[in-house]
């Protein structure tokens, strides 16, 4: 999982990760890597900023197939959204 | 436990008697006069007039079974009387009085009410037989259950819990002696779980470098380009691959329906498949899911599921070979056992499982026991789930199956105010999105309800929670805000190496509490044994249980978790430490953030309690 930290997340996410999920979570995190690294990336790109936070929390997201995630929030006003994220990261449960 | 195992027993022994004396009564209640008196009825079918001969009380039972109102039923009884009369005059004295036809007519409206009668007994008998057949597949289900825990020999997890269930809604109405019972088929299910896994043998890992042209031939025949894959990989099929078990794994994919792996991410997956699975397990697998609507695409996003659990790879788990670093091994635990163990768990218990698979798939990978036993916690707690459209169990946040700390985290949210129950009810996601009853929400929950800050200004207390028009309770932004992105405006200023200072909360001081720690940090996340744990100084608690949740005692306005302070005590008196000085206190507070005053509180109601 040492690529989550050339994402640019934090050195403690493992452990984090780690003391949360079972092996066979992490597991997926090996089995999707590519994926997770587009997830990342594109939410760097529409400016969310607690990316970290949001990966703890809500791994299943950033294991689903980047396009998905694209148009679950093509929904939204992307803008509108993000700035409620960027406040409560709970926020994503609506989109 | 084997106390809990006996009293499962017995109320599933229970349960079948008086399901069968139920079924007994059923069919006792179902005669009706059409049974009593068949003789007289087909005597009077033939002959109106052989009503001279038949009883009155019987003509009157008769009567009475039919849907006319009082007032008719008595004047079709007297009518028939006075007929009754002059016909049995006829036959005992001779006399040669013939009915009217108006009176033939008035008598033959019995007959209406005896094909009235027989309508409802067929409908009823109906009735009674569909009961009944429902009864004794209930019966049949109990039967089976009990089977399995009485064969000694087996070990076979109790899967469908429903007939329990209902029997349960059926026969007890009281919500602590349910509780038990459910807990104790997640005890027995432990118990199978931890003999099941008991007896693992390492295998060693043979391998042997394939050739390279043999492997890009085989990639050629299923139509890959073998080059196309990234060097890794390449070099993990070359050094972990089987050419017989990878040929049989392609062939699986193609004619199991699994789409072609066209994209290059995809292709991690695959070499994935090539090295961990095995044609059996992806037979095995795709056949169970398709059952309950779970096809090969869906699969995807659960690969482990499509590895045998404690495969030959899975036993030497995940140690890498000399060189190669573990980061990068292209090894993966099997978990076909627990997602077919969780899939049909699930899919009986109604949920749609194929939803699950979607939208939570690292869910339906856990460990087996332990989502049942979360979802046990998550009964325990009064917890409830949605419906489908269809009538499928549902809920809006899965991932609380995963929760290391389930029962712990709730109890953190049941304590941090009278909202708090309400809050993690309908935002169940948080109990997998805080993982320690130390997290930084948690005290600044408890400092958005001081009115001083820790400099001892004042200020509004807002309260952590919002409640906008009569919907759901949600947290404010600022309480939830809790990374290192937001560590230069930290509510309150609250940081994880101040956070006692400023909420001014203390380490509750408690004789023995190290020993007291060092038990319960111990105790195991699977272990539910407590809910069904009685004790006379629970009891003595009752009167502060709160009246709006029985979940919660209030202690002079200071909400504690119920099941918390009972697991807690359970775990002290299994390690014979629960009646030492302070083993209630202990209870009581632990986890809890506390204030000196509140703390004293509780220790003068604790200490004149035992008084």
């Amino acid at each position: 999982m040492k690529y989550l930290i050339d994402t640019g997340l934090s050195p403690e996410i493992i452990k984090k990760l780690e003391a949360k999920y079972d092996e066979s979570t992490l597991d997926l995190l090996k089995i999707e890597r590519d994926n997770v690294i587009e997830v990342i990336n594109y939410f760097k790109e529409i400016g969310i900023k607690d990316i970290e936070s949001l990966f703890v929390t809500y791994i299943e997201i950033f294991t689903r197939d980047v396009d998905d995630v694209k148009n679950a929030f093509n929904k939204h006003n992307i803008k509108e959204v993000v700035e409620k994220i960027n406040d409560d990261i709970f926020y994503i449960e609506n989109i | 436990m084997f106390e809990d195992i006996e009293l499962l027993k017995k109320f599933i022994t229970d349960s079948i008697t008086n399901y069968e004396n139920e079924t007994e009564i059923l069919k006792e209640q179902n005669s009706s006069s059409l049974d009593n008196y068949k003789d007289e009825i087909i005597a009077l079918r033939n002959n109106i007039e052989s009503i001279a001969n038949i009883d009155l009380s019987i003509i009157k039972e008769i009567i009475n079974e039919s849907n006319k109102t009082i007032e008719e039923k008595e004047s079709l009884f007297e009518l028939i009387k006075s007929m009754k009369m002059l016909l049995e005059l006829n036959r005992e004295e001779n006399t040669t009085f013939k009915l009217t036809i108006n009176q033939i007519e008035e008598l033959s409206k019995l007959y209406d009410i005896l094909d009235e009668i027989n309508i409802k007994k067929q409908e009823d008998k109906k009735r009674v037989e569909q009961k009944v057949d429902s009864t004794k597949r209930e019966i049949s289900k109990l039967r089976k259950i009990l089977n399995t825990i009485e064969d000694q020999n087996n070990n076979e997890f109790i899967k469908d819990i429903n007939p329990i269930v209902n029997a349960l809604n059926k026969y007890v109405e009281d919500e602590e002696e349910k509780r038990k019972i459910l807990f104790s088929v997640m005890i027995y299910n432990d118990n199978c779980y931890n003999n099941k896994n008991s007896t693992d043998e390492l295998i060693p890992l043979n391998l042997t470098r394939l050739y390279i042209d043999d492997v890009r031939s085989l990639f050629k025949t299923y139509g890959y380009d073998f080059d196309q894959l990234k060097d890794n990989q390449k070099e993990d099929i070359l050094t972990y691959g089987d050419l017989v078990n990878m040929q049989e794994v392609f062939e699986c994919l193609k004619n199991l329906g699994f789409p072609k792996f066209t994209q290059k991410k995809q292709l991690n997956k695959l070499v994935i498949l090539l090295i961990n699975s095995d044609k059996n397990t992806l037979t095995d697998i795709v056949n169970h899911s398709k059952s309950k609507g779970i096809y090969p695409t869906d699969l995807l996003s659960v690969i482990p599921a499509l590895i045998e659990q404690n495969n030959a790879n899975g036993k030497i788990g995940k140690k890498s070979l000399p060189g190669h670093p573990e980061e990068d091994s292209p090894i993966i635990q099997g978990k076909s056992k627990d997602y077919k163990d969780n899939i049909d768990f699930l899919s009986a218990l109604g949920f749609d499982v194929a939803d699950i698979v979607k939208r939570c798939s690292h869910s339906i990978l856990i460990n087996h026991v332990k989502l049942v036993n979360n979802y046990g916690k998550f009964l325990s707690y009064g917890f409830k789930f949605d419906q489908t459209p269809t009538g499928e169990l549902t809920h809006s946040a899965f991932t609380f199956l995963v929760s290391n700390n389930f029962d712990v985290i709730t109890d953190q949210f049941i304590e941090s105010g009278p909202y708090g129950y309400e809050y993690i009810k309908n935002n169940m996601s948080r109990v997998s999105a805080f993982t320690s009853p130390d997290d930084l929400v948690f005290y600044n929950i408890y400092a958005s309800y001081m009115d001083e800050d820790y400099l001892g200004r004042k200020v509004i207390p807002e309260g952590p929670f919002v409640i906008d028009n009569g919907s759901k309770p949600r947290l404010r932004g600022e309480i939830t805000r809790l990374s290192a992105a937001h560590r230069d405006n930290a509510y309150r200023g609250i940081q994880k190496d101040n956070k006692q200072e400023v909420t001014m909360t203390i380490d509750p001081p408690i004789s023995n509490k190290e020993q007291f720690d060092e038990v319960v940090n111990e105790y195991s996340e699977y272990e539910i044994e407590y809910i069904s744990f009685a004790d006379d100084r629970l009891k003595e608690l009752d009167k502060y249980i709160d009246s709006s949740n029985p979940l919660r005692y209030d202690f002079d306005g200071v909400i504690i978790s119920k099941l918390k302070v009972q697991r807690i005590l359970y775990i002290l008196e299994q390690a014979g430490l629960d009646n030492l000085e302070d083993s209630l206190l202990y209870a009581i507070t632990y986890n809890t953030i506390i204030n000196q005053e509140n703390f004293d509180k509780i220790k003068k109601i604790v200490k004149n309690r035992s008084k």
